[in-house]
């Protein structure tokens, strides 16, 4: 039996607390990558209209 | 053949994925449960480190903020923003992974009754009024004076933050510090708190850069752009 006053288990918390973490860095990694390559993509269009 | 150097962001960046890697790995598998809270402490090694880098952050933004405003050079306002909303990322995450370790500890999801925890979602809410309220603004002298005026109003929060757990009485613990914590705890700590200052380094870096692009192409377009009622075409200034 457990003591009193001692949290058991909670892994699904933990587990949880890292996939949210993991997720949240990778999808704002993403979000630069993909709007550096828009805004690189209108400077190509940008060039190659106005020379 | 020339060869490429990696950049420094590039290298702070891999270096920040390493670190929580290994510090992730160090919390969850090999640091020991804690004697109260058993193996639900592990979910300090990313909160805290999430918060400490978050605060960092927006203090980065508090300085970029008086520099901008200082030398109205727009490097400055471009480092803001970017510090700015690489600051709210890890306030979202602070809020979530907070709200998952009040649950199995406190036994509830979220109080309005805890200044620590209104205090922190009041530090999200003022950051993200000054990206909100940079979104309004066209010109790009203007847009960097309001800027850096609304980051170092919001900056107000940040320390309210850190020591309101000292200040009024608080659910929230107080901060540990390194003697209170054991050294199988400290380590996955303090390497997950350099890896996520690595990835906002990082982060920061490429933010930036996008708003430097942003408004060079802004700059070059400008002068096609059908000019805005009331204004003269590419000066930002009212007819």
């Amino acid at each position: 039996m457990a003591p009193e006053g001692v949290i058991i288990g909670g892994w699904s918390f933990v587990v949880a607390a890292y996939v949210v973490t993991a997720a949240g860095l990778v999808l704002y990694a993403w979000s630069l990558r993909s709007r550096l390559n828009k805004i690189q993509s209108r400077i190509g269009n940008h060039e190659r209209d106005h020379g | 053949m020339p060869v490429a150097r990696p950049r420094l962001s590039t290298v702070s960046g891999l270096l920040g994925v390493v670190l929580l890697l290994a510090g992730s790995y160090l919390g969850l598998f090999v640091a020991p449960p804690e004697r109260h809270m058993g193996d639900v402490v592990r979910i300090v090694y990313v909160h805290v480190p999430s918060a400490w880098i978050s605060m960092l952050c927006y203090t980065f933004a508090f300085g970029f903020a008086i520099a901008s405003l200082w030398t109205r050079r727009p490097r400055w306002d471009h480092l803001t923003t970017a510090a700015v909303e690489v600051g709210i990322v890890l306030n979202v995450l602070l809020l979530v992974q907070g709200m998952l370790f009040a649950r199995p500890t406190w036994g509830i999801w979220w109080t309005w009754a805890d200044v620590r925890l209104v205090f922190s979602f009041l530090m999200f809410l003022l950051f993200a009024g000054v990206l909100a309220l940079r979104a309004f603004v066209d010109d790009p002298a203007r847009r960097g004076t309001w800027t850096a005026i609304a980051t170092i109003t919001a900056f107000v929060d940040v320390p309210l933050v850190y020591y309101c757990v000292r200040w009024w009485r608080s659910l929230h613990q107080m901060q540990s510090t390194p003697e209170t914590m054991d050294a199988a705890m400290k380590l996955p700590m303090r390497i997950n708190a350099f890896a996520v200052l690595f990835l906002a380094g990082w982060f920061i870096a490429r933010r930036a850069e996008l708003e430097r692009r942003r408004q060079e192409i802004d700059e070059v377009a400008e002068p096609a752009a059908i000019p805005r009622a009331g204004s003269i075409a590419g000066t930002g200034v009212e007819a």
